[in-house]
Protein backbone atom coordinates (compact mmCIF):
# COMPACT_ATOMS: atom_id res chain seq x y z
CA UNK A 1 0.00 0.00 0.00
CA UNK A 2 1.00 3.26 -0.60
CA UNK A 3 2.13 5.80 2.33
CA UNK A 4 -1.72 7.89 2.36
CA UNK A 5 -3.49 4.40 2.88
CA UNK A 6 -0.91 3.28 5.14
CA UNK A 7 -1.13 6.08 7.32
CA UNK A 8 -5.20 6.10 7.69
CA UNK A 9 -4.41 1.90 8.30
CA UNK A 10 -1.98 2.97 10.90
CA UNK A 11 -4.81 5.36 13.23
CA UNK A 12 -7.74 3.48 12.54
CA UNK A 13 -6.00 0.11 13.94
CA UNK A 14 -4.26 2.12 16.72
CA UNK A 15 -8.09 2.66 18.40
CA UNK A 16 -9.21 1.80 21.63
CA UNK A 17 -11.52 -0.75 20.45
CA UNK A 18 -9.52 -1.93 17.21
CA UNK A 19 -8.76 -4.95 18.58
CA UNK A 20 -11.22 -6.59 20.11
CA UNK A 21 -13.67 -6.27 17.47
CA UNK A 22 -10.61 -7.66 14.88
CA UNK A 23 -10.85 -10.83 17.42
CA UNK A 24 -14.83 -10.73 17.32
CA UNK A 25 -14.80 -10.74 13.75
CA UNK A 26 -11.77 -13.50 13.43
CA UNK A 27 -14.35 -16.53 13.61
CA UNK A 28 -15.03 -14.94 9.54
CA UNK A 29 -18.85 -15.46 10.31
CA UNK A 30 -20.64 -12.14 8.78
CA UNK A 31 -21.38 -9.62 11.41
CA UNK A 32 -23.71 -6.24 11.51
CA UNK A 33 -22.35 -3.55 13.44
CA UNK A 34 -25.02 -4.02 16.05
CA UNK A 35 -23.59 -7.25 16.52
CA UNK A 36 -19.88 -5.64 17.39
CA UNK A 37 -21.71 -3.44 19.47
CA UNK A 38 -23.85 -5.79 21.81
CA UNK A 39 -20.84 -8.37 22.12
CA UNK A 40 -18.33 -5.85 23.15
CA UNK A 41 -20.45 -2.98 24.99
CA UNK A 42 -19.43 -0.29 22.48
CA UNK A 43 -21.11 2.27 20.66
CA UNK A 44 -23.04 1.09 17.09
CA UNK A 45 -21.73 4.62 15.78
CA UNK A 46 -18.18 3.44 17.04
CA UNK A 47 -18.31 0.01 15.42
CA UNK A 48 -20.12 1.14 12.16
CA UNK A 49 -17.58 3.57 11.55
CA UNK A 50 -14.34 1.15 12.09
CA UNK A 51 -16.05 -1.32 10.02
CA UNK A 52 -16.17 1.06 7.27
CA UNK A 53 -13.23 2.35 7.61
CA UNK A 54 -11.53 -1.11 7.71
CA UNK A 55 -13.83 -2.08 4.53
CA UNK A 56 -12.41 1.09 2.61
CA UNK A 57 -9.00 0.33 3.58
CA UNK A 58 -9.45 -3.37 1.84
CA UNK A 59 -9.36 -4.94 5.03
CA UNK A 60 -13.07 -6.43 5.40
CA UNK A 61 -15.49 -7.59 2.50
CA UNK A 62 -18.80 -6.33 2.76
CA UNK A 63 -22.41 -7.23 1.42
CA UNK A 64 -26.12 -6.01 2.41
CA UNK A 65 -28.03 -7.95 4.52
CA UNK A 66 -32.00 -7.45 3.84
CA UNK A 67 -34.32 -8.13 6.21
CA UNK A 68 -38.11 -7.58 6.10
CA UNK A 69 -38.02 -4.00 7.84
CA UNK A 70 -34.55 -2.67 6.79
CA UNK A 71 -31.64 -3.12 5.37
CA UNK A 72 -28.02 -3.25 7.09
CA UNK A 73 -24.50 -3.53 5.90
CA UNK A 74 -22.81 -7.05 6.97
CA UNK A 75 -19.30 -7.35 6.85
CA UNK A 76 -16.53 -10.57 7.45
CA UNK A 77 -12.18 -10.85 8.17
CA UNK A 78 -11.41 -11.85 4.46
CA UNK A 79 -8.57 -13.86 6.38
CA UNK A 80 -7.33 -14.64 9.82
CA UNK A 81 -4.36 -12.14 9.59
CA UNK A 82 -4.08 -8.74 8.76
CA UNK A 83 -0.85 -7.15 6.69
CA UNK A 84 0.39 -3.87 6.49
CA UNK A 85 2.38 -3.82 3.54
CA UNK A 86 4.01 -0.41 2.96
CA UNK A 87 5.54 0.73 -0.86
CA UNK A 88 7.87 3.34 -0.21
CA UNK A 89 8.33 3.98 -3.96
CA UNK A 90 8.22 7.66 -5.24
CA UNK A 91 5.22 9.36 -6.57
CA UNK A 92 1.63 8.27 -6.12
CA UNK A 93 0.29 4.62 -7.85
CA UNK A 94 -0.55 5.72 -11.71
CA UNK A 95 -3.75 3.87 -11.29
CA UNK A 96 -5.83 5.67 -13.76
CA UNK A 97 -2.73 5.06 -16.71
CA UNK A 98 -2.68 1.44 -15.49
CA UNK A 99 -6.53 1.23 -15.93
CA UNK A 100 -6.36 3.16 -19.46
CA UNK A 101 -3.76 0.42 -20.23
CA UNK A 102 -6.83 -2.19 -19.27
CA UNK A 103 -8.91 -0.87 -21.29
CA UNK A 104 -7.13 -0.52 -24.18
CA UNK A 105 -6.35 -4.19 -24.24
CA UNK A 106 -9.97 -4.75 -23.54
CA UNK A 107 -10.85 -2.95 -25.93
CA UNK A 108 -8.09 -4.12 -28.61
CA UNK A 109 -8.94 -7.84 -27.70
CA UNK A 110 -12.83 -7.33 -29.14
CA UNK A 111 -11.59 -5.21 -31.94
CA UNK A 112 -9.00 -8.18 -33.08
CA UNK A 113 -12.11 -10.84 -32.79
CA UNK A 114 -14.30 -8.67 -34.76
CA UNK A 115 -11.86 -8.81 -37.54
CA UNK A 116 -10.93 -11.97 -37.04
CA UNK A 117 -14.62 -12.79 -37.81
CA UNK A 118 -15.88 -15.40 -35.44
CA UNK A 119 -19.27 -14.75 -35.28
CA UNK A 120 -20.68 -14.20 -32.11
CA UNK A 121 -17.61 -14.18 -29.65
CA UNK A 122 -17.26 -10.45 -29.43
CA UNK A 123 -20.61 -10.63 -27.98
CA UNK A 124 -19.83 -13.04 -25.43
CA UNK A 125 -16.87 -11.09 -24.80
CA UNK A 126 -19.08 -8.05 -23.87
CA UNK A 127 -21.21 -9.78 -21.66
CA UNK A 128 -18.16 -11.05 -19.18
CA UNK A 129 -17.32 -7.19 -18.47
CA UNK A 130 -21.02 -6.49 -17.55
CA UNK A 131 -20.84 -9.28 -14.92
CA UNK A 132 -20.74 -7.93 -11.70
CA UNK A 133 -17.64 -9.24 -9.49
CA UNK A 134 -18.53 -9.31 -6.14
CA UNK A 135 -17.90 -5.28 -5.75
CA UNK A 136 -14.78 -5.37 -7.35
CA UNK A 137 -15.56 -2.97 -10.13
CA UNK A 138 -17.82 -0.26 -7.66
CA UNK A 139 -14.61 -0.62 -4.90
CA UNK A 140 -11.88 -0.30 -7.95
CA UNK A 141 -13.92 3.04 -9.32
CA UNK A 142 -13.90 4.37 -5.97
CA UNK A 143 -10.55 4.52 -5.30
CA UNK A 144 -9.69 5.74 -8.86
CA UNK A 145 -12.43 8.44 -7.48
CA UNK A 146 -10.26 8.81 -4.22
CA UNK A 147 -6.75 8.99 -5.83
CA UNK A 148 -5.45 5.45 -5.80
CA UNK A 149 -2.78 3.93 -3.75
CA UNK A 150 -1.15 0.54 -3.93
CA UNK A 151 -4.08 -1.55 -2.63
CA UNK A 152 -6.44 -0.16 -5.82
CA UNK A 153 -3.64 -1.48 -7.84
CA UNK A 154 -4.23 -4.61 -6.65
CA UNK A 155 -7.75 -4.34 -7.18
CA UNK A 156 -7.38 -3.69 -10.65
CA UNK A 157 -5.18 -6.45 -11.69
CA UNK A 158 -7.47 -8.80 -9.61
CA UNK A 159 -10.07 -7.36 -11.65
CA UNK A 160 -8.20 -7.98 -15.25
CA UNK A 161 -6.44 -10.76 -14.52
CA UNK A 162 -10.62 -12.44 -13.73
CA UNK A 163 -11.42 -10.62 -17.20
CA UNK A 164 -8.75 -11.84 -19.19
CA UNK A 165 -9.31 -15.13 -17.43
CA UNK A 166 -12.57 -15.75 -18.82
CA UNK A 167 -11.84 -13.98 -22.26
CA UNK A 168 -9.39 -16.90 -22.86
CA UNK A 169 -11.61 -19.62 -22.47
CA UNK A 170 -14.28 -18.24 -24.74
CA UNK A 171 -11.79 -17.70 -27.36
CA UNK A 172 -10.14 -20.74 -26.32
CA UNK A 173 -13.35 -22.50 -26.70
CA UNK A 174 -14.25 -21.31 -30.58
CA UNK A 175 -10.75 -21.44 -31.81
CA UNK A 176 -8.30 -23.33 -29.54
CA UNK A 177 -5.75 -22.25 -27.29
CA UNK A 178 -3.00 -21.63 -29.28
CA UNK A 179 -4.67 -18.85 -31.44
CA UNK A 180 -6.80 -17.29 -28.23
CA UNK A 181 -3.28 -16.84 -26.38
CA UNK A 182 -2.15 -15.75 -29.42
CA UNK A 183 -4.73 -13.03 -29.95
CA UNK A 184 -4.69 -12.03 -26.12
CA UNK A 185 -0.97 -11.78 -26.48
CA UNK A 186 -1.02 -9.83 -29.33
CA UNK A 187 -3.65 -7.29 -27.75
CA UNK A 188 -1.65 -6.76 -24.70
CA UNK A 189 2.04 -5.92 -26.33
CA UNK A 190 -0.29 -3.24 -28.53
CA UNK A 191 -1.63 -1.67 -25.50
CA UNK A 192 1.43 -1.66 -24.59
CA UNK A 193 3.00 0.19 -26.89
CA UNK A 194 3.64 3.81 -25.72
CA UNK A 195 3.35 3.07 -22.18
CA UNK A 196 6.11 0.31 -21.76
CA UNK A 197 7.57 1.71 -18.85
CA UNK A 198 4.45 2.03 -16.73
CA UNK A 199 3.31 -1.67 -17.85
CA UNK A 200 6.88 -3.22 -16.59
CA UNK A 201 7.26 -1.06 -13.68
CA UNK A 202 3.92 -2.32 -12.22
CA UNK A 203 4.06 -5.79 -14.01
CA UNK A 204 0.59 -4.69 -15.51
CA UNK A 205 0.77 -7.27 -18.32
CA UNK A 206 1.65 -10.86 -17.03
CA UNK A 207 -1.73 -10.84 -14.93
CA UNK A 208 -3.15 -11.01 -18.38
CA UNK A 209 -1.90 -14.49 -19.22
CA UNK A 210 0.30 -12.84 -21.87
CA UNK B 1 -22.39 -35.21 -47.84
CA UNK B 2 -22.52 -36.53 -51.37
CA UNK B 3 -19.32 -37.93 -52.70
CA UNK B 4 -18.40 -35.29 -54.52
CA UNK B 5 -18.45 -31.76 -53.73
CA UNK B 6 -19.46 -29.67 -56.73
CA UNK B 7 -17.62 -26.01 -56.94
CA UNK B 8 -20.18 -24.15 -58.71
CA UNK B 9 -17.78 -23.63 -61.74
CA UNK B 10 -20.14 -25.79 -64.02
CA UNK B 11 -17.30 -26.26 -66.32
CA UNK B 12 -14.68 -27.21 -63.78
CA UNK B 13 -17.32 -29.80 -62.33
CA UNK B 14 -17.90 -31.32 -65.84
CA UNK B 15 -13.75 -32.55 -66.02
CA UNK B 16 -14.21 -33.67 -62.61
CA UNK B 17 -17.11 -35.99 -62.37
CA UNK B 18 -18.72 -33.31 -61.08
CA UNK B 19 -16.63 -32.10 -58.32
CA UNK B 20 -14.22 -32.65 -55.27
CA UNK B 21 -14.05 -36.31 -53.78
CA UNK B 22 -15.80 -35.58 -50.57
CA UNK B 23 -12.86 -35.36 -47.49
CA UNK B 24 -10.09 -34.63 -50.10
CA UNK B 25 -7.17 -32.43 -49.94
CA UNK B 26 -6.48 -30.45 -52.88
CA UNK B 27 -4.03 -28.10 -53.84
CA UNK B 28 -5.50 -24.85 -56.08
CA UNK B 29 -2.16 -23.11 -57.09
CA UNK B 30 -0.84 -20.63 -59.93
CA UNK B 31 0.65 -17.76 -60.55
CA UNK B 32 -0.91 -14.05 -58.84
CA UNK B 33 -3.77 -12.53 -60.59
CA UNK B 34 -4.58 -16.09 -61.82
CA UNK B 35 -8.24 -16.64 -59.84
CA UNK B 36 -7.03 -18.57 -56.63
CA UNK B 37 -8.96 -16.82 -54.32
CA UNK B 38 -12.15 -16.30 -56.64
CA UNK B 39 -11.78 -20.36 -57.85
CA UNK B 40 -11.83 -20.83 -53.68
CA UNK B 41 -14.86 -18.49 -53.41
CA UNK B 42 -16.56 -20.08 -56.06
CA UNK B 43 -16.19 -23.33 -54.23
CA UNK B 44 -17.51 -21.97 -50.90
CA UNK B 45 -20.77 -20.05 -52.03
CA UNK B 46 -21.69 -23.29 -53.94
CA UNK B 47 -21.44 -24.73 -50.69
CA UNK B 48 -23.21 -22.69 -48.45
CA UNK B 49 -25.61 -21.24 -50.83
CA UNK B 50 -26.94 -24.42 -52.95
CA UNK B 51 -25.97 -27.28 -50.65
CA UNK B 52 -26.20 -25.98 -47.07
CA UNK B 53 -22.61 -27.36 -46.47
CA UNK B 54 -21.38 -24.41 -43.71
CA UNK B 55 -17.80 -23.47 -45.62
CA UNK B 56 -14.97 -21.70 -43.82
CA UNK B 57 -12.54 -19.61 -45.74
CA UNK B 58 -9.01 -19.15 -43.49
CA UNK B 59 -7.31 -15.65 -44.73
CA UNK B 60 -3.35 -15.71 -43.91
CA UNK B 61 -2.06 -13.15 -46.15
CA UNK B 62 -4.55 -10.97 -48.24
CA UNK B 63 -6.68 -8.83 -46.37
CA UNK B 64 -10.37 -9.69 -45.45
CA UNK B 65 -11.50 -6.45 -47.07
CA UNK B 66 -10.25 -7.57 -50.65
CA UNK B 67 -11.63 -10.71 -50.45
CA UNK B 68 -14.94 -8.90 -50.16
CA UNK B 69 -14.68 -6.62 -52.28
CA UNK B 70 -14.11 -9.37 -54.51
CA UNK B 71 -17.53 -11.36 -53.32
CA UNK B 72 -19.41 -7.87 -54.04
CA UNK B 73 -17.51 -7.48 -57.55
CA UNK B 74 -18.89 -10.96 -58.73
CA UNK B 75 -22.08 -10.90 -57.15
CA UNK B 76 -21.46 -13.35 -54.39
CA UNK B 77 -23.86 -12.38 -52.04
CA UNK B 78 -22.56 -14.06 -48.31
CA UNK B 79 -24.55 -11.36 -45.78
CA UNK B 80 -27.60 -14.02 -45.32
CA UNK B 81 -25.12 -16.63 -44.93
CA UNK B 82 -22.54 -15.15 -42.80
CA UNK B 83 -25.24 -14.56 -40.84
CA UNK B 84 -26.70 -17.78 -40.69
CA UNK B 85 -23.19 -19.26 -39.72
CA UNK B 86 -23.16 -21.28 -43.08
CA UNK B 87 -20.29 -19.45 -44.58
CA UNK B 88 -17.70 -18.02 -42.38
CA UNK B 89 -14.40 -15.68 -43.37
CA UNK B 90 -11.70 -16.10 -41.04
CA UNK B 91 -8.96 -13.42 -40.93
CA UNK B 92 -5.82 -14.93 -39.19
CA UNK B 93 -3.89 -13.07 -40.96
CA UNK B 94 -4.71 -10.23 -38.03
CA UNK B 95 -3.04 -13.03 -35.65
CA UNK B 96 0.43 -12.74 -37.78
CA UNK B 97 -0.01 -8.78 -37.24
CA UNK B 98 0.24 -9.49 -33.56
CA UNK B 99 2.15 -12.46 -32.89
CA UNK B 100 5.23 -12.51 -31.07
CA UNK B 101 7.54 -10.06 -33.23
CA UNK B 102 5.06 -10.77 -35.92
CA UNK B 103 5.84 -14.01 -36.64
CA UNK B 104 3.87 -15.60 -39.11
CA UNK B 105 1.30 -18.35 -38.34
CA UNK B 106 2.46 -22.40 -38.80
CA UNK B 107 0.64 -25.47 -38.89
CA UNK B 108 0.57 -26.51 -35.51
CA UNK B 109 -0.74 -23.29 -34.62
CA UNK B 110 -3.61 -23.73 -37.46
CA UNK B 111 -4.39 -26.97 -36.97
CA UNK B 112 -5.02 -25.94 -32.91
CA UNK B 113 -7.75 -23.26 -34.78
CA UNK B 114 -8.97 -25.80 -37.04
CA UNK B 115 -9.18 -28.62 -34.13
CA UNK B 116 -12.07 -26.66 -32.57
CA UNK B 117 -13.46 -24.29 -34.60
CA UNK B 118 -14.19 -26.87 -37.61
CA UNK B 119 -16.21 -28.87 -34.99
CA UNK B 120 -17.70 -25.47 -33.15
CA UNK B 121 -19.33 -24.18 -36.94
CA UNK B 122 -19.62 -28.04 -38.46
CA UNK B 123 -17.87 -26.70 -41.18
CA UNK B 124 -18.11 -29.19 -44.19
CA UNK B 125 -15.74 -27.30 -47.14
CA UNK B 126 -12.60 -25.54 -45.64
CA UNK B 127 -10.06 -22.83 -48.02
CA UNK B 128 -6.63 -22.32 -46.63
CA UNK B 129 -5.81 -19.29 -48.22
CA UNK B 130 -2.13 -19.65 -48.64
CA UNK B 131 -0.05 -22.34 -47.78
CA UNK B 132 3.05 -19.23 -49.63
CA UNK B 133 1.83 -17.67 -46.08
CA UNK B 134 2.50 -20.53 -43.86
CA UNK B 135 5.62 -21.43 -45.36
CA UNK B 136 7.34 -18.12 -44.56
CA UNK B 137 7.01 -19.90 -40.50
CA UNK B 138 9.86 -22.41 -41.13
CA UNK B 139 13.41 -22.47 -42.21
CA UNK B 140 13.82 -25.59 -44.59
CA UNK B 141 11.53 -27.46 -46.98
CA UNK B 142 12.52 -30.25 -44.85
CA UNK B 143 10.58 -28.94 -41.75
CA UNK B 144 8.18 -27.58 -44.23
CA UNK B 145 7.25 -30.85 -45.90
CA UNK B 146 7.40 -32.85 -42.51
CA UNK B 147 4.73 -30.42 -41.16
CA UNK B 148 2.94 -30.27 -44.51
CA UNK B 149 2.20 -33.74 -44.19
CA UNK B 150 1.34 -34.02 -40.82
CA UNK B 151 -1.46 -31.55 -41.26
CA UNK B 152 -2.75 -32.79 -44.25
CA UNK B 153 -3.09 -35.96 -42.39
CA UNK B 154 -5.44 -34.12 -39.58
CA UNK B 155 -7.45 -32.43 -42.09
CA UNK B 156 -8.04 -35.98 -43.80
CA UNK B 157 -9.28 -36.59 -40.45
CA UNK B 158 -11.61 -34.16 -40.00
CA UNK B 159 -15.06 -34.22 -41.94
CA UNK B 160 -14.13 -31.67 -44.04
CA UNK B 161 -13.22 -30.91 -47.85
CA UNK B 162 -10.40 -28.42 -48.33
CA UNK B 163 -8.64 -26.24 -50.68
CA UNK B 164 -4.86 -25.22 -50.22
CA UNK B 165 -3.80 -22.38 -52.11
CA UNK B 166 -0.46 -22.10 -53.32
CA UNK B 167 0.91 -19.51 -55.24
CA UNK B 168 3.74 -20.51 -58.15
CA UNK B 169 6.33 -18.26 -57.99
CA UNK B 170 7.38 -18.56 -61.75
CA UNK B 171 6.09 -20.21 -65.31
CA UNK B 172 8.46 -23.69 -64.18
CA UNK B 173 7.50 -24.17 -60.44
CA UNK B 174 4.03 -25.21 -59.21
CA UNK B 175 4.69 -24.15 -56.14
CA UNK B 176 7.15 -22.14 -53.72
CA UNK B 177 8.61 -25.61 -52.29
CA UNK B 178 8.20 -28.14 -54.43
CA UNK B 179 6.73 -30.83 -52.44
CA UNK B 180 3.00 -29.28 -51.99
CA UNK B 181 1.43 -31.52 -55.23
CA UNK B 182 2.57 -34.51 -53.68
CA UNK B 183 1.09 -34.34 -50.12
CA UNK B 184 -2.59 -33.24 -51.85
CA UNK B 185 -5.01 -35.27 -53.34
CA UNK B 186 -5.96 -33.34 -55.96
CA UNK B 187 -3.78 -30.24 -57.86
CA UNK B 188 -5.61 -27.84 -60.33
CA UNK B 189 -3.61 -25.41 -62.10
CA UNK B 190 -4.79 -21.97 -63.12
CA UNK B 191 -2.24 -20.82 -65.65
CA UNK B 192 -1.91 -17.11 -66.56
CA UNK B 193 -0.01 -16.99 -70.40
CA UNK B 194 1.45 -14.62 -72.58
CA UNK B 195 -0.15 -14.78 -76.46
CA UNK B 196 0.59 -12.06 -78.89
CA UNK B 197 0.59 -9.80 -75.93
CA UNK B 198 -2.37 -10.61 -74.06
CA UNK B 199 -3.03 -12.46 -71.24
CA UNK B 200 -4.76 -15.50 -71.22
CA UNK B 201 -6.40 -17.89 -68.40
CA UNK B 202 -5.98 -21.70 -68.20
CA UNK B 203 -7.10 -24.10 -66.03
CA UNK B 204 -5.86 -27.61 -65.56
CA UNK B 205 -6.93 -30.83 -63.25
CA UNK B 206 -3.40 -32.21 -63.03
CA UNK B 207 -3.72 -34.67 -60.59
CA UNK B 208 -6.72 -35.95 -58.84
CA UNK B 209 -6.94 -38.98 -56.66
CA UNK B 210 -10.10 -41.15 -56.54
CA UNK B 211 -11.57 -39.95 -59.67
CA UNK B 212 -10.99 -39.83 -63.41
CA UNK B 213 -10.43 -36.37 -64.68
CA UNK B 214 -9.87 -34.82 -67.63
CA UNK B 215 -5.91 -33.84 -68.05
CA UNK B 216 -6.32 -30.93 -70.89
CA UNK B 217 -5.39 -27.59 -70.38
CA UNK B 218 -8.97 -25.54 -70.76
CA UNK B 219 -9.49 -21.83 -71.64
CA UNK B 220 -10.58 -20.34 -68.03
CA UNK B 221 -12.80 -16.78 -68.62
CA UNK B 222 -13.23 -14.20 -65.22
CA UNK B 223 -16.79 -12.68 -66.71
CA UNK B 224 -19.15 -10.63 -64.39
CA UNK B 225 -20.44 -13.46 -62.71
CA UNK B 226 -17.12 -15.13 -61.35
CA UNK B 227 -15.12 -18.09 -63.54
CA UNK B 228 -16.17 -19.36 -66.25
CA UNK B 229 -14.43 -22.84 -68.02
CA UNK B 230 -14.96 -24.27 -71.21
CA UNK B 231 -14.70 -27.88 -70.52
CA UNK B 232 -15.46 -28.53 -74.39
CA UNK B 233 -12.22 -26.09 -75.35
CA UNK B 234 -9.00 -27.37 -75.19
CA UNK B 235 -5.54 -24.56 -74.89
CA UNK B 236 -2.89 -25.64 -77.66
Amino acid sequence: MDEKTFSEAVALLSGEHSLPILRYLGSGEWRIASDVSRALDIHTTTASKFLAGMHGLGFLERRVRKSRTRSALEYRMMGSRITLDLELSDGPTPLKEALDYYLDYVSTVLEKTRRLGWPGIDGKLEARLEKNRNGLKENLFTRILDGGGARGMEDLRALFRDISQEFLAITSEAMGRATALRLLSGAAEEARKGRESLVDRYDLRSILGA
Amino acid sequence: MSDRLPTGIEGFDLLVQGGFPARSVSLVAGPAGGGKSLFALHFCHAGARRYNEPSMYVVLEEAKESLQRVMQMFGMDFGDLEKADRFLLIDLGELRVSGSQGSPIGFRELQDFLASSLKTAHVRRLVIDSLSAIGLHYGSAAEYRERLFAFCRFLRGMDVTTLLIAESPDPHALTQFGVEQFLADSVVHLGLEEVKGELRRTLTVRKMRFTKHDTGKHPMHITSVGIEVAADEKVV
